[in-house]
């Protein structure tokens, strides 16, 4: 055998657990997925078999007033939690960038929510805006029990709490990104700005902005992923109501599959997901691999 | 333009005092360089006066007015800092015009100004490139250009050569003496390196653990070192100096280390082994005898550096090291016997760490 031949092997056989892993972990499920998707299943009705009906749960898909709602939904919740999230954590880093006595604290206080478990957090929450017993109400009101408010029982409310939880909990995660996009601006560049004439807020608008950009970026591409994926939330806070309110792409899927037993078409929509996460980080990447980085320092 | 004074400056960081009591006056138009080794307070002192750091104690004028409360922006002054600090986003032209855009110049003077500094330091061809596709050289340049746009009263350098290779350095040296010579706006330079001060400055602050030791032209303090610091900072191959006593014998003073004695021509001693440092120039050492007044040490030749134009030889002689510059040719082989000759009024006396001169009482 020739050194290179035998370094090849040597190669592939330290790669072969991770693939062994990632293959029955992730490509295999995606795979099997797919291939019910083309089927029709139904748990229920183990009768009729499982007979493969090609894009049929595709069309369905589409065709589906329920599931356009929830992909509405969905976005929705990715745009507003998104948004606030980048904008809070942009906040988090800025403070926390500084120094201060007591910084070590506050860095680790932040990070609280973000190594709290969803489903704990959700609870949580639920707790919290309880329209009896809830902290909200209790904070607003008082004792004036008469205008507590049924958070999760309204539409726009409940659709706002699981925006808050979510901000909450994740907007210190995007800060930690964006802290180190902020940590590696030299601080030679704040003072030479100083001394430029630039103000406190052209610093932060000419200087740390445009620097940070990856870091937001990326920070925006984790958060937006992320909150597509959106499940333990609504599941524990909401179970998608008030009628189809909270109604996440996710928990539609989940329901038709667990609970109403059609696999087919549940892997579909989970295939649905999958795609459209899948564009969403291509088109990412590419914005971010390309012109973005291109005016970045080296 | 401007003078700049400098009252009593103190910095402490905790506990630690950087800057002990600095006190210095520049004139209008001035080149005036800062040397010490790193961490002797030089930078923090520049900081200071650009506003970047406050000081603890103390206060800076700007023509007799204290700036103390002025904010860094509203001092004008303009600063090269050693890393260039250029905006990396931005093209050069972007960095040219950032201090003045921020001030809300009109378009038409950016673009005057930008020029002007432009055609001063010939980077034409680099105005729409990004720092990152610049050279260290040209990235110097453009640092030195946004500086020059702002036309302040105050130019500040922090070791703004440090990271170039030592041919660059050359040029940029003449480059700032012509760009001094043709702005005539004062500056003040911030550099460990001896030969940068020596070259550039018309004064030359000696800094050591946050004390002024000496101020003076390059010429006075090669002549005449205030302390033993400043004698073995300046100079290549640094000065030797030779640590000793102050004998006294009937009514003579001597200098005194291992062997070797020497009489000093000073009206009254010092208490007897008073510690004393005897300094030599290397370049002040001969081979030969000559008709002037001079000691001679005897030694061994330890070894030799020959640099071409230049030739160090290292001599062993009364348990010390002495380096002594010689043209090459005129040198002993290591292991040789040597004399060595040195003119009594090249020697550099220090007692109690103060420079004394000849027939000086201590």
């Amino acid at each position: 055998m020739t050194r290179n031949s035998q370094e090849s092997t040597t190669g592939w056989m330290m790669t072969i657990p991770a693939l062994a892993v990632v293959g029955t972990f992730s490509l295999y499920p995606a795979l099997d997925s797919f291939l019910l998707s083309l089927h029709r299943i139904y748990l229920g009705l183990p009768t009729i078999g499982q007979p493969y009906i090609g894009l049929q749960n595709y069309t369905m898909l589409m065709q589906d007033p329920v599931a356009q709602q929830a992909f509405l939904v969905t976005f929705g919740f990715v745009l507003l939690s998104t948004t606030l999230e980048v904008l809070l954590g942009l906040s988090i880093a800025l403070v926390i960038h500084e120094t201060f006595s007591g910084r070590g604290w506050v860095r680790a206080a932040i990070l609280i929510p973000w190594a709290i478990p969803t489903v704990v957090a959700s609870q949580m929450w639920r707790f919290i805006f309880n329209d009896q017993y809830g902290l909200a109400n209790l904070l607003l009101f008082g004792d004036q029990v008469s205008n507590y408010v049924p958070w999760l029982a309204s539409p726009t409310w409940a659709f706002l709490a699981i925006v808050a939880a979510d901000v909450w909990k994740t907007a210190s995660f995007a800060g930690l990104l964006i802290l180190a996009g902020l940590q590696v601006i030299p601080d030679e560049l704040y003072d030479a700005a100083r001394l430029d004439g630039a103000t406190a807020w052209q610093r932060f608008r000419h200087i740390t902005l445009p620097l940070i950009k990856p870091a937001l970026l990326i920070a925006l591409l984790f958060r937006t992923i992320d909150a597509f994926r959106v499940f333990d939330l609504v599941f524990v806070m909401t179970q998608g109501g008030p009628g189809d309110a909270t109604q996440v792409i996710q928990f539609y899927g989940y329901k038709t599959l667990f609970t109403e037993g059609q696999m087919g078409y549940g892997a579909s929509i989970s295939i649905a997901v999958f795609l459209t996460l899948l564009l969403l980080s291509v088109l990412y990447v590419r914005t971010i691999g390309t012109t973005l980085f291109q005016r970045e320092p080296a | 333009m401007a003078k700049l004074d400098l009252h009593h400056i103190q910095k402490q960081f905790g506990s630690t005092r950087v800057l002990q009591d600095i006190s210095l006056s520049v004139s209008d138009g001035a080149f005036i360089v800062l040397l010490g080794p790193s961490g002797c307070g030089k930078s923090t002192l520049l900081r200071i006066i650009a506003g970047l750091d406050v000081q603890t104690a103390g206060s800076v004028l700007i023509d007799g007015k204290p700036i103390d409360h002025v904010a860094p922006r509203d001092r004008d002054m303009a600063m090269v800092f050693q890393q260039y600090a250029l905006y990396p986003h931005l093209t050069v032209r972007e960095n040219l015009a950032f201090g003045l855009t921020m001030r809300k110049e009109p378009a038409t003077v950016i673009q005057t100004r930008i020029k002007e500094a432009v055609d001063l330091l010939e980077i034409h061809p680099l105005l729409d490139r990004l720092p990152k596709e610049l050279s260290g050289g040209q990235r110097q340049r453009v640092a030195m250009g946004r500086a020059i746009v702002r036309k302040p009263k105050l130019f500040l350098f922090d070791e703004p050569l440090s990271n170039l290779d030592a041919r660059l350095r050359g040029t940029m040296r003449i480059e700032l003496q012509k760009l001094h010579k043709r702005l005539g706006i004062t500056m003040v330079y911030v550099t460990h390196d001896q030969i940068e001060a020596m070259t550039l400055g018309e004064t030359i602050v000696i800094m050591d653990h946050g004390n002024i030791l000496q101020v003076g032209s390059s010429e006075e303090i090669y002549r005449q070192p205030n302390t033993p610091f400043v004698a073995g900072f300046i100079g290549h191959p640094p000065m030797n100096l030779l640590e000793g006593n102050v004998t006294t014998d009937q009514q003579t003073c001597y200098f005194h280390t291992g062997n070797l004695r020497i009489t000093l021509p000073i009206h009254s001693c010092p208490p007897t082994l008073t510690s004393a440092v005897l300094g030599i120039r290397p370049e002040d050492i001969h081979l030969t005898s000559s008709e002037t007044p001079e000691i001679t040490i005897s030694g061994t030749v330890e070894c030799i550096e020959n640099l071409g134009a230049d030739l160090f030889m290292y001599v062993l002689a009364q348990e010390q090291r002495i380096v002594l510059r010689t043209a090459p040719g005129q040198h002993k082989q290591p292991g040789e016997a040597i004399t060595i000759h040195v003119p009594r009024n090249r020697l550099h006396l220090f007692i109690d760490g103060q420079r004394i001169e000849r027939n000086q009482t201590p």
